[in-house]
């Protein structure tokens, strides 16, 4: 399951919940295992009546052997194809059942899928099934039943689930569902039946109705919802989809003790190996070889080897006297930007909003995104706004996640996995790419979400290109003062699979072609994986174990209210505390007691960074990774330089962050900056401060060192590009040896 | 493998659907020509073309001989593919693997243009201020110098990294992986002309809008350009390669292209692939380094040579050679391969030859003067116009039909190359100029385009602009 997902704001429960009339949960969270069996024997009997005649699925028919076999229940085969709730419910009479029976539909690599069962969502490039992922779509679908059930407008509630919800211009995001993004594509649909399927139905129903009269509305509303995207994978049937709500709405039980972890608790900076590895490969990188061709940078003055001048004077060019990219500081909105004697210039405004990040072309010159006026992503030309020209932003008929390859020759979108050459773009005449010109072609051979890629370095013109998709924590920008980095959310069984696409010659027709199925690396507890432009560097972010707090005074002892997991239920606790079941992750429908606890301690929060090594064996490209050092730093995916000696991330401040004597409205706006860390000397630097309200986004670089990043402010509801120079001068000041 | 195939039409984007000729025996270029400086230090100095000196007579004979024309093809192609023993002497541990020539042809040892940048900037700024602002050229020592500074000099990478890479080397693809994969290289005598033209190059900046095909030349007698104080010398080649990845990876073998008399009569008449060339569908034929020439690169990755260009300007309109990799060498267009190509040994003997003189075909004989399926297919193009067509380079609609000269005639008219096919008689392969703005030289300007084409005329004006920045600013 694919699912494009973010963090949302998250709601205090001041109603009743959103399932308070529900018989079907009633039944769930009143009595515990004795009504869930009666529960299961009525949605069995009405499965079946009405859908026992379906023509059989022999793959179908596995699962449910499968699940009949875990549960030890001999019960007839009474169901089939699109009744696995019929099937599965029927015996699921503990929560133990209940859950195996949802990781199985959601493909928890500890209860596998029979032999020849299509995959669902435990597979890389999508999502690590693991407790700390299913209870993020947890919370988020809890806040977004909360929305629902909220007496917020229509136009609130729907806004809600935008990626911006301030901005009604952004498009929808799954991270503003959670789970329910798996059951979207149901909706009222004729296979959900109100009987068979009532929390289904429900969940339908209350989005019908919220989009009721907006049909156009709803239909993107579902089709940005779509889970998974990729069409690889199969979408949960309707019964399929009942039983994992189920097991959401009863809080998760028996996640734990099913799937067992050994997480990482703490971070440790290693820079050693980091170091010796920038030194020796500094004239083996995209940045070199770039360099070495001459490749034009956008704003720069052009490449004289003898008399290099330095980058940072790039983007220096006047108009009227102006500064075409004006330099943060000469701006009122930006005059504090730039931090630690770096130079900030601000490149562009977006006359769209963005949706999801943004990447840039080696030479700077294309700046693209989702989002845009027309085809779902958009390209901006640079050199239009050089040149004094009218803006010209390129319509993609793509969905989000752009990456540029080093050699500046091609791209590549997500949103049905396409590839174009990088001259398609700089045609003077193309005002839009449908992805079927010449240039371009389908890579969904080498398909997944948020993807980096690499490219061979060396003296081949036309090398290799890899694309690495890995286990991601969706991260399409935050834009409040609650936002916050996006939770890591890998698990034992993450990994990263890597494609490679190889010329078949350097003329025109003979292109590329995708080699193999991918190459599959384990990376326990690592995910949000990006590659260095040498495909021979991988950046992941550790998901570490959040510590237990401390337990304070309270109420200890205090019987849980229902899903006591998803916030502060239980009664006579002190507002504020944290709870958490007495045994973590056991349901409140056994009847567990609740036992306050402080505030959950800090996480830690850093990044693996490892070698990857590649060589060709029996005709197909095998990888290998080995750690090359650890970097401890709060933040999000994290993109490497060009000359990959640098690591760039963006971070959601937090209350923490700020220092006596900022303003007090960043409080009640937010901020997020953008964090540089250099592998030679080790430092970690805060490049940018964001004003209140203003959020840096999706740090990148590109060739010559400029870091680019996004900038959305809140106040005006506007979008930027923007450019640092501070890595630069970092090389400048502590040239690498 | 796995589906996905990747379509891309680099050329067809950058020039327009259209414009095939500017890839039509062009020696413009998609993709980086790279020699890197590791690879040309152990290749050693580029050696020159030993051209022949011929005469006007010799050129009408070729003009009104097919039979003499092949010969003269087959002798350059002889001569650029002479081996050239490389400057770098191996590891011991490379001969671990078997003994193995450490040779290149010649013509691998000619440069890219990067390279051709990096001795401009060279040159340039070791001419000094003073020698600048005069406009001074480099004297033919001065030349040397440069080429051996070219040969030598390793740019941002250490001896160690040098070593590196010839460890690399193990066999003989590995020599001559050296040479790279890319699309164009230019002979010394080339690149020399251009250094010396500077003056001149610069010159016509801002011309290449103004002419025309009624635009005279300097001089229709001694200097028919308008960019140069002269001509190219008689060494002066440029090359232009179609590469295929043959290797681990990628094991299905090289295309066949059909260049039988029935097939070429079909293509140009129309009647085959709009009159132009597709690799598409083509039967594929596995090539060992013994079939086909075979580079493998520092990346391990390998590469066959199926398609060559020529142009030498042994005579005053260039020389045309056309050479391309087949599975049936000794049929039509290696039927008359000469004992000069076959000493040379495998992988020479799998390709087949074409070549033109001039625009216009003045042997009245259709087949020649051949037997066989070489007179059947020079018969099959014989025309008012000459032929010459590489399946494996041109690309696009009607670029089947062309003749290399009849596009490159519009060289520095950089207005015209749009409307070669289209709009010129015979798609483009009559003489319709008075004269010729680049010599026949794409590689000096082509139009904009989003590409990384070589423009020999850009990187001399934008070097020199940098440098009369400097010499302009007032001293500190």
């Amino acid at each position: 399951m694919a699912l494009k997902q973010k963090h949302g704001p998250r709601g205090r429960i001041d109603r009743a919940p959103w399932w308070s009339e529900d018989p079907v949960h009633e039944a769930f969270r009143s009595t515990g295992t004795a009504r869930m069996a009666n529960i299961s024997a009525l949605i069995r009997v009405a499965h079946c009546g009405t859908h026992g005649a379906q023509a059989p699925d022999i793959m179908r028919k596995l699962v449910f052997t499968s699940l009949v076999a875990l549960a030890g229940i001999t019960l007839g085969l009474a169901c089939t194809r699109g009744d696995p709730l019929g099937t599965a419910g029927a015996d699921i009479v503990t929560d133990d059942d209940l859950a195996r029976s949802a990781l199985t539909i959601l493909g928890a690599p500890q209860l596998p899928r029979p032999s020849g069962e299509a995959p669902s969502c435990a597979f890389t490039g999508c999502h690590s099934i693991n407790p700390i992922g299913l209870r993020q779509w947890q919370t988020q679908y809890k806040n977004a039943m909360d929305n629902l059930t909220s007496d917020r407008s229509k136009a609130d509630k729907i806004n809600y689930f935008r990626q911006n919800p301030q901005d009604p211009r952004t498009g929808f995001t799954p991270e503003r569902v959670g789970i329910l993004t798996a059951g979207a594509h149901l909706a009222l649909g004729a296979n959900v039946n109100p009987t068979r399927h009532p929390e289904t139905y429900k969940q339908g129903k209350l989005l019908a109705d919220l989009f009721a009269g907006q049909d156009a509305l709803y239909a993107e509303f579902r089709k940005e919802m779509l889970m998974p995207v990729l069409t690889d994978y199969p979408r949960l049937t309707a019964s399929e989809y009942e039983t994992v709500l189920t097991w959401f709405q009863k809080g998760l039980p028996r996640v734990d003790e099913i799937i067992r972890e050994e997480r990482p608790t703490v971070c440790v900076d290693k820079f050693d190996d980091l170091r010796a590895r920038t030194i020796a490969v500094k004239n083996q990188t995209w940045a070199a070889k770039n360099k070495s061709n001459r490749l034009a940078m956008l704003g720069c003055a052009a490449p004289n080897p003898d008399a290099p001048a330095s980058a940072t004077t790039c983007f220096g060019q006047q108009r009227d006297g102006k500064d075409i990219f004006p330099k943060a500081a000469d701006s009122t909105f930006a005059r504090g930007w730039a931090a630690d004697g770096s130079t900030i210039r601000v490149l562009r405004q977006f006359s769209n909003p963005n949706s999801f990040w943004v990447r840039s072309s080696a030479d700077g010159r294309f700046v693209a995104t989702g989002g845009g006026r027309g085809g779902g992503a958009q390209a901006m030309d640079l050199l239009a706004t050089l040149e004094g020209k009218p803006a010209r932003d390129i319509a993609l008929q793509a969905s989000y996640d752009p990456d540029f390859w080093p050699d500046n020759k091609a791209f590549m979108f997500q949103g049905g996995t396409k590839f174009c050459a990088q001259s398609v773009l700089a045609k003077p005449t193309t005002t839009s790419v449908s992805f079927t010109e010449p240039e371009c072609s389908s890579l969904s051979a080498a398909s997944g979400l948020y993807q980096t890629v690499g490219q061979v370095v060396g003296d081949n013109s036309i090398g290799d290109r890899f694309i690495l998709y890995s286990i991601w924590a969706g991260d399409s920008g935050q834009y409040t003062s609650q936002a916050r980095d996006t939770k890591p959310r890998a698990g034992a069984d993450s990994g990263i699979k890597i494609f490679t696409a190889i010329a078949q010659g350097n003329d025109v027709e003979e292109g590329y072609q995708v080699s193999g199925n991918g190459f599959d690396i384990n990376t326990p507890y690592r995910g949000d994986t990006m590659m260095g432009r040498s495909g021979k560097i991988l950046g992941s972010r550790w998901a570490y174990e959040a510590p237990e707090g401390p337990v304070v005074p309270g109420v200890a002892g205090a019987e849980c209210a229902p899903s006591c997991i998803w916030s502060a239920q239980c009664a006579n606790v002190t507002p504020g505390a944290s709870l958490v079941c007495t045994a973590r992750g056991e349901s409140c429908s056994t009847g567990n007691l609740c036992q306050p606890r402080g505030p959950v301690g800090p996480v830690a929060s850093g990044y693996a960074i490892e070698k990857l090594d590649y060589q060709v064996i029996d005709g197909k490209y095998r990888f290998t990774t080995s750690s090359l050092g650890n970097v401890c730093l709060k933040g999000n995916k994290a993109n490497f330089s060009f000359d990959e000696r640098f690591l760039a991330t963006h971070h959601y401040n937090e209350p923490s962050d700020y220092v006596a004597g900022d303003d007090p409205a960043y409080a009640q706006k937010g901020s997020s900056d953008v964090f540089v860390v250099d592998f030679i000397t080790g430092k970690k630097q805060k490049v940018t401060k964001m004003g209140p309200g203003q959020f840096a986004l999706y740090a990148h670089f590109r060739s010559d060192g400029w870091l680019m990043f996004l900038v959305v402010d809140q106040a005006t509801n506007t979008y930027h590009v923007a450019a640092s120079d501070w890595a630069i001068r970092q090389t400048e000041t502590a040239p690498t040896p | 493998m796995n589906g996905g195939r990747l379509r891309w039409s680099l050329v067809v984007s950058a020039l327009g659907a259209s414009v095939a000729c500017a890839s039509t025996g062009s020696d413009d270029v998609v993709d980086h020509p790279e020699i890197r400086e590791l690879e040309r230090r152990a290749l050693g100095v580029a050696q020159p073309y030993p051209a022949a000196t011929l005469s006007a007579a010799d050129d009408a004979r070729y003009a009104r001989s097919k039979q003499a024309r092949r010969e003269l093809g087959w002798s350059v192609l002889a001569k650029a593919l002479a081996p050239v023993t490389i400057a770098a002497k191996l590891p011991a541990a490379a001969n671990k693997t078997g003994k193995f020539e450490k040779t290149i042809p010649l013509f691998r040892t000619w440069f890219g243009g990067d390279e051709f940048d990096r001795m401009f900037a060279k040159m340039y700024g070791d001419l000094g201020k003073e020698r600048r602002k005069a406009k001074s050229t480099p004297t033919l020592q001065e030349s040397e110098v440069l080429f051996g500074w070219n040969a030598s000099a390793l740019g941002p990478n250490s001896e160690e990294e040098y070593f590196a890479r010839l460890a690399l080397i193990t066999d003989k693809p590995g020599v001559d992986g050296l040479g790279g994969n890319a699309r164009v290289a230019y002979s010394p005598g080339y690149v020399k002309h251009l250094l010396t033209e500077y003056p001149a190059i610069q010159g016509c900046e801002g011309k290449l809008e103004t002419f025309s095909a009624d635009t005279p030349p300097i001089s229709e007698e001694t200097n028919f350009t308008n960019c140069f104080s002269s001509e190219f010398p008689a060494d002066a080649v440029a090359v232009k390669m179609s590469w295929r990845r043959n290797d681990a990876l990628v094991t299905a073998g090289l295309p066949v292209v059909d260049t039988t008399a029935a097939s070429l009569a079909k293509r140009l008449k129309g009647e085959l692939d709009g009159g132009g060339w597709s690799l598409k569908g083509l039967p594929m034929k596995a090539a060992g380094p013994d079939e086909a020439y075979t580079v493998k690169l520092s990346d391990a990755a390998g590469y066959s040579l199926v398609g060559l260009h020529l142009m030498t300007k042994e005579l005053r309109h260039w020389v045309w050679v056309t050479m391309w990799w087949s599975d049936t060498p000794n049929d039509d267009f290696g039927q008359d391969r000469p004992q000069a190509i076959a000493k040379l040994g495998p992988p020479w003997n799998h390709y087949k030859m074409n070549v033109i003189t001039d625009f216009e075909e003045k042997d009245p004989d259709p087949r020649g003067g051949f037997k066989g399926t070489l007179g059947d297919a020079l018969a099959a193009v014989h025309a008012k116009a000459t032929w010459a067509s590489n399946g494996f380079i041109e690309k696009g609609p009607h670029n089947a039909q062309t003749n290399c000269i009849g596009c490159h005639q519009h060289a520095g008219d950089v207005r015209a190359l749009d409307r070669v096919l289209t709009e010129f008689p015979s798609q483009g392969r009559e003489k319709i100029r008075r004269g010729f703005p680049s010599d026949y030289t794409w590689a000096f300007a082509t139009p904009a385009s989003p590409d990384q084409k070589d423009r020999l005329l850009d990187v001399i004006v934008s070097r020199i602009k940098t440098y009369d920045s400097d010499d302009e600013a007032p001293s500190h």
